[in-house]
C-alpha cells in the first residue's frame, strides 16, 4: 500500500487507457507519456500497461507502506527517496515507511511512479485510467488528494533488484535515429495530412511551415496552438464525427487543436492532421508556452518510428531480467 | 620473515616475469595493510602491465572497486544532458550500460571515489577493476 503525503491538482491514477468505447461516448484516458509507463513497468518485471501515478503537478510526496520497489520514470523531477537524490529513470527497492518526493520537473512535464504489482484501483470497462471528466476509473473519478491510500498488486516474478537500483537509458538517446532532436528548441511534431488538409489550399503550407506555441488552454484533452491562423478557403461546415487522441483540428479561429489521451470521441471541426501515434509521447512532455513544428511523414515512415519504440521496450523488459539474474548469480 | 612492501618496484618485477614466465594473467594478492593487482594482456611482441599497489597511509586505505558483471562503463548518466538532473547519488562512482539498461556501481558505505581505472566507453568484464574509493574525509 502507498499513501499520498503531499499533492497539488490533476494528478492520477493511469495505465494505458480503455480503447473501444468511443462509438459510446467513453474518451480512451490513460497515461499522457505512454512510454515513460511502459519503460517503468518494463524495467520493474511488471505488465507494460501496469496501471501507475501520473504526477503533472508538484511537489509531490508518497510514503510506502510496505517493502517494495519503484520506478519513475517521464519528467525528470529530481526524485528523492528518504532525502537523497535518486537517479532517472531508476527501479530501486524500498523499504516500508520510507518517502518519496518529487520536485518542480528540470526536464519534461510528466512523470510517472511506477510500483512493482502496479496501482490496484478497480479496472472499469477493462481499464484503471482515471477519466477525470467522467468522474470514473482510478482512484473513485477523482485526482489524488492528501491521505488517499492505494492498494499495489501482485506479481508472480518479481525483479530481484540490485541495492543501487537499475537505470535505463534516456529513450531520447537510445532513439535518437528516431526522434529527431528539438531545433532551436522548436519540438518537431510528426504528423500525416488528415481528410481535410486539401480544404486549406495554400494556408496548409503554413501549417507544416510555422512554429507554433503550446497555449495555456491545453490539459490532458487537447493542446491549443498559437501562431498565425490558418484557414479553409471556403467555409465548411462538417457534421460531428469521431475523432483520436494526435488529430489536430481547426476550429474556426484558425489556430489549431491537438487532441490529447482525454480526446472529445466526436467533433465538427476540420481535421489538417494526424500525430503520430510514436510522437504523442514526446507532446505529454511538452511544456505549455514552448514551441513545436509539424513534419509531414507517411504512414510507413509512422509504422517504422513505432516499431523502433516498441523494440526499445522489449529491450528494456528483457535486459532489465537479465542483469538481475546475472548479478543474482553472480554474486 | 619480513613482509614484502608490494609499492616496491623491484618486487612488483619480479612477480610480473613470474607471472610471465608461467603463462598466467593476472594475480592479486590482498592483505590488511596492502594490496596489489597485476594484470596482464599480452601481445605477440611484449606484454603490457597494469599495476595497482596501495598502501595504507594516515588517510586509510584504498579500495578497488570491480565491475559487477560484463558491461560498458560510464562515468555518469552520459545520456542525460541536462546539468543537474545528471548528478547521481553521491557515493556512486559510475554505470555499467548492458543495451538500454544502466547498472550503477556505487563507492560503497561511507566510501568516495578516488580515481577512475577504466577510460569512458570502455568494455569491461565481470570482476574487473574500474575505479578506486577511499574513506570519506
Amino acid at each position: 500500500m502507498i499513501e499520498i503525503i503531499q499533492t497539488g491538482p490533476f494528478n492520477t491514477v493511469q495505465d494505458l487507457g480503455r480503447p473501444g468505447f468511443r462509438n459510446i461516448g467513453v474518451t480512451t484516458s490513460g497515461a499522457m507519456d505512454p512510454l515513460a509507463l511502459k519503460i517503468g513497468n518494463s524495467l520493474l518485471g511488471n505488465e507494460s500497461g501496469a496501471a501507475a501515478l501520473e504526477i503533472q503537478t508538484y511537489p509531490f510526496k508518497l510514503r510506502f507502506s510496505k517493502a517494495t520497489a519503484f520506478a519513475v520514470t517521464g519528467a525528470d523531477c529530481g526524485a528523492s527517496i528518504g532525502g537523497r537524490t535518486i537517479q532517472p529513470c531508476c527501479a530501486l527497492s524500498v523499504e516500508a515507511g520510507q518517502v518519496l518526493e518529487l520536485g518542480q520537473p528540470r526536464v519534461g512535464t510528466r512523470a510517472y511512479i511506477c510500483i512493482t504489482g502496479g496501482i490496484d484501483v478497480a479496472p472499469v470497462m477493462g481499464s484503471r485510467s482515471t477519466s477525470l471528466r467522467g468522474a470514473f476509473g482510478g482512484r473513485e473519478g477523482r485526482h489524488l488528494m492528501t491521505g488517499d491510500t492505494l492498494q499495489l498488486g501482485e506479481v508472480s516474478n518479481p525483479l530481484n533488484l540490485p541495492a543501487a537500483g537499475l537505470s535505463v537509458v534516456d529513450p531520447t538517446y537510445a532513439l535518437a535515429e528516431v526522434y529527431p532532436a528539438p531545433q532551436d528548441g522548436v519540438l518537431l511534431v510528426r504528423a500525416i495530412p488528415a481528410g481535410e488538409h486539401a480544404l486549406f489550399g495554400a494556408d496548409a503550407e503554413r501549417f507544416w511551415s510555422q512554429t507554433w506555441k503550446i497555449s495555456t488552454q491545453s490539459d490532458r484533452t487537447g493542446y491549443r496552438l498559437m501562431g498565425d491562423p490558418i484557414k479553409p478557403t471556403t467555409p465548411v461546415e462538417m457534421r460531428s464525427h469521431g475523432v483520436v487522441s494526435g488529430v489536430v483540428q481547426v476550429p474556426p479561429s484558425g489556430e489549431p487543436i491537438i487532441q490529447m489521451a482525454d480526446a472529445n470521441t466526436a467533433g465538427g471541426y476540420p481535421k489538417i492532421a494526424g500525430v503520430i501515434e510514436a510522437d504523442l509521447w514526446r507532446l505529454g512532455q511538452a511544456r505549455i508556452g514552448s514551441r513545436l513544428r509539424f513534419v509531414r511523414v507517411t504512414h510507413a515512415q509512422a509504422a517504422e518510428v513505432e516499431k523502433a519504440v516498441t523494440g526499445f521496450v522489449e529491450d528494456v523488459r528483457l535486459t532489465s531480467r537479465m542483469v538481475c539474474g546475472a548479478l543474482q548469480a553472480m554474486s | 620473515m619480513s613482509k614484502p612492501d608490494f609499492s616496491d618496484p623491484a618486487i612488483v618485477e619480479r612477480l610480473t616475469a613470474a607471472l610471465e614466465a608461467a603463462g598466467v594473467d593476472g594475480i592479486e594478492i590482498t592483505r590488511p595493510d596492502q594490496s596489489l593487482l597485476i594484470r596482464l594482456s599480452g601481445s605477440a611482441n611484449a606484454a603490457v602491465r597494469q599495476l595497482l599497489a596501495r598502501r595504507t597511509d594516515a588517510e586509510g586505505v584504498l579500495v578497488v572497486v570491480k565491475a559487477p558483471m560484463a558491461g560498458v562503463f560510464w562515468p555518469t548518466d552520459l545520456s542525460r544532458t541536462s546539468g543537474p538532473a545528471t548528478s547521481a547519488a553521491s557515493d556512486m562512482i559510475g554505470l555499467l550500460q548492458v543495451g538500454p539498461i544502466l547498472l550503477p556501481v556505487a563507492a560503497g558505505p561511507s566510501q568516495r571515489l578516488r580515481r577512475h581505472l577504466v577510460e569512458t566507453g570502455t568494455v569491461v568484464g565481470f570482476g574487473d577493476p574500474i575505479a578506486e574509493v577511499e574513506p570519506e574525509a
